[in-house]
């Protein structure tokens, strides 16, 4: 009897001690703390009332045979930041994540910096890797930059688990990778493509993707300390029919989050999901009235409050990228310009963000060779809205 | 690359289970029991396996990078087969047997098929936060440690083992349940089912066939409900 009793007092300490070593906060289930997008950086907002629409690029021309999956961000100081992967093909061993920058007002983008590779990533993780994918890059608010990227250790990408890296000089150097350990299949099938929101407890939550046998939503959130150092993760699936991947999350204001996913069914279309609680709960998800081809969509919450969608304008194929956009938080679309439109080429991926200048910049795939830039404004999205004759190719 | 694993549980688990099997294949060599001498050789043979070359990592920490999470009641299980092999006799009792069993098809099955019913609720969300999660595991073992079952030990030394952050995860069901413990106690108990079941339906059939004079013949007419099966056939 007295060993039993000394067993389970000894066993009320390990949980008091586990619950204390978790996290030493206070346990608790409830909503998600307000969350926003990235907010821009401090300055004056300027409501530019000409049109201006101009395109460059990212990656030099043949600088790889295959680049994909770009990802733009805006870092505190005004300049923009953008990560994509690059190599012979999609999944060849020799793709590796690069970066470039860009200031209001450069001509062009920076060199690619070359952030990591197989090698590299097999070295900082202590393990195989096969092969690299999908990046994201973004910042967090005490001046710290974090890169999540998917690496593979066996199969295809349902056999991925996600990394993560940090800077504390906006990009130029980076820190050493850490696995995260993400989900109870052997930690595999974790991807990652759209940026993150941020909560006002200071969390960052990144929208991934689950999609080994059954494709869904997840949310990562991600507890950084000022130290650059990641204090705490946690991951909250969503709750969605299948094969509904590569979440978009889109803060509205008031508690409320509109929810944007790739269709990877029959039906090929665009779906949405909106909640009420900072996206602890969610609706059903609901059909849109714009296609997807199995395509990865970027939406983001402009100035003005309108929804601005960058989308593969087609049931089948991605060669026509298109922008949308909706003034009534996602429940309804209105088709804008085209920004690409080639048969039998692929122009996907798109990543959204807008300046504190107004300026909106979009990156994208381009026929799967280079990373495109494209820096317009919003009474050139009017225009172009309002003519699209004009602007389609 | 480093060699070494970067935790205690990894090549705990991986030299027990290399150590059993070896011991195993000896045993069926010998056909005999290995002797001591053969399993202290076989034992140090299990270590040195965990530092063999796979590509640019040892197998140690191939099989980790692969399995980064063994839980505890999987690595009790191995520790319990290696302690028959080398000591023939039995650590575990039926009943404990049964308990850990019994937890790890329900968590694992709470877990690991939650995508299949829609994801209303996230289990595995409720192992990340110092609540559910914990204080379910914490009430099973003090459960079980209060009817005197070692399996309530188990699970206390995986609470030990999440306070130490002793995996690579930090959610506590990966401490108490793994895919492959999962799949053994699903069919373990599925096996042992299926044998009640049958072990049940012979006896029932014996005894009706004891009752019935002349019942080892079928005399059965064609068309009509056979005497052995359920009356709402």
């Amino acid at each position: 009897m007295t060993g039993r009793l000394l067993a389970a007092a000894a066993t009320l300490l390990i949980a008091l001690a586990a619950t204390l070593s978790d996290s030493g906060e206070v346990p608790s289930q409830a909503p998600e703390a307000v969350i926003a997008q990235v907010e821009a950086a401090p300055g004056r907002t300027v409501t530019e009332t000409l049109p201006f629409h101009r395109e460059r690029w990212l990656s030099p021309a043949g600088y790889t045979r295959s680049a994909h999956c770009s990802m733009v961000s805006l870092l505190p100081g005004g300049d923009l930041i953008a990560a994509w992967y690059g190599g012979q093909r999609e999944g060849s061993g020799d793709v590796a994540v690069f970066t470039a920058r860009w200031a209001p007002g450069d001509e062009a983008w920076s060199e690619p910096q070359r952030v990591i590779d197989r090698e590299q990533a097999e070295l900082e993780l202590d393990r195989p890797v096969k092969k690299l994918g999908n990046t994201v890059v973004f910042p967090d608010r005490h001046g710290t930059l974090w890169m999540v990227y998917v690496s593979v250790m066996v199969g295809g990408w349902s056999g991925c688990s996600l990394n993560v890296k940090a800077s504390r000089d906006n990009g130029r150097t980076w820190g050493d990778s850490r696995r995260l350990s993400l989900n109870p299949y052997m930690n595999l099938s974790s991807l990652v493509r759209s940026r993150p929101v941020y909560a006002s407890d200071g969390r960052i939550g990144l929208p991934i993707y689950h999609e080994m046998a059954l494709k869904y939503p997840q949310v990562l959130w991600l507890d950084p300390e000022p130290g650059g150092q990641l204090r705490d993760y946690e991951l909250r699936s969503l709750p969605s029919e299948s094969e509904l991947l590569q979440p978009v999350l889109v803060p509205l204001g008031q508690d409320r989050v509109l929810m944007l996913l790739r269709d990877g069914r029959p039906e090929r279309t665009l779906r949405a999901a909106f909640s009420r609680d900072n996206g602890w709960t969610w609706s059903p998800t609901a059909q849109t009235s714009l296609p997807n081809p199995d395509a990865a969509v970027d939406a983001v919450r402009l100035r003005d409050g309108r929804i601005l969608l960058a989308y593969n304008d087609a049931a089948a194929g991605r060669d026509s990228l298109r922008l949308a956009v909706s003034t009534d938080a996602g429940s309804t679309w209105q088709p804008g310009p085209v920004l690409e439109h080639e048969p039998k080429r692929e122009f996907s991926y798109p990543s959204i963000v807008e300046d504190a200048r107004g300026r909106i910049h979009v990156t994208y795939t381009w026929r799967r060779e280079r990373i495109k830039h494209v820096e317009f404004n919003a009474a050139w999205l009017d225009q172009a809205t309002r003519t699209p004759a004009l602007v389609q190719r | 690359m480093s060699i070494l694993p970067t935790t205690l549980l990894h090549p705990l688990a991986l030299a027990g289970a290399l150590w059993v099997l070896l011991l195993w294949i000896a045993g069926k060599g010998l056909g005999r029991p290995a002797p001591r001498r053969w399993q202290a050789g076989l034992g140090a043979l299990a270590i040195a396996l965990l530092f063999v070359p796979v590509g640019p990592v040892s197998l140690g920490r191939w099989v980790e990078s692969f399995y980064p999470n063994p839980s505890l009641p999987g690595i009790a299980f191995v520790l319990a087969l290696l302690w028959r092999s080398l000591l023939q006799r039995d650590l575990r009792r039926p009943a404990d047997l049964r308990a850990l069993l019994a937890f790890t098809a329900v968590a694992g099955s709470l877990l690991y098929l939650n995508p299949l019913w829609g994801r209303a609720v996230d289990f595995y969300y409720f192992g990340w936060r110092s609540g559910p999660a914990i204080w379910t595991i914490t009430a099973v073992a003090l459960f079980l440690l209060a009817v005197g079952n070692r399996a309530g030990l188990v699970l206390t030394a995986a609470l030990g083992a999440f306070a130490l952050s002793a995996l690579e995860s930090d959610n506590a069901w990966d401490y108490v349940v793994d895919p492959a413990i999962w799949l053994v106690s699903l069919g373990t108990l599925g096996f042992r089912a299926l044998a009640a079941v049958r072990g049940r339906w012979a006896e029932r059939s014996a005894r009706a066939a004891a009752l019935v004079p002349g019942a080892e013949r079928d005399t059965t007419p064609v068309g009509s409900v056979p005497r052995s099966a359920p009356a709402d056939l």
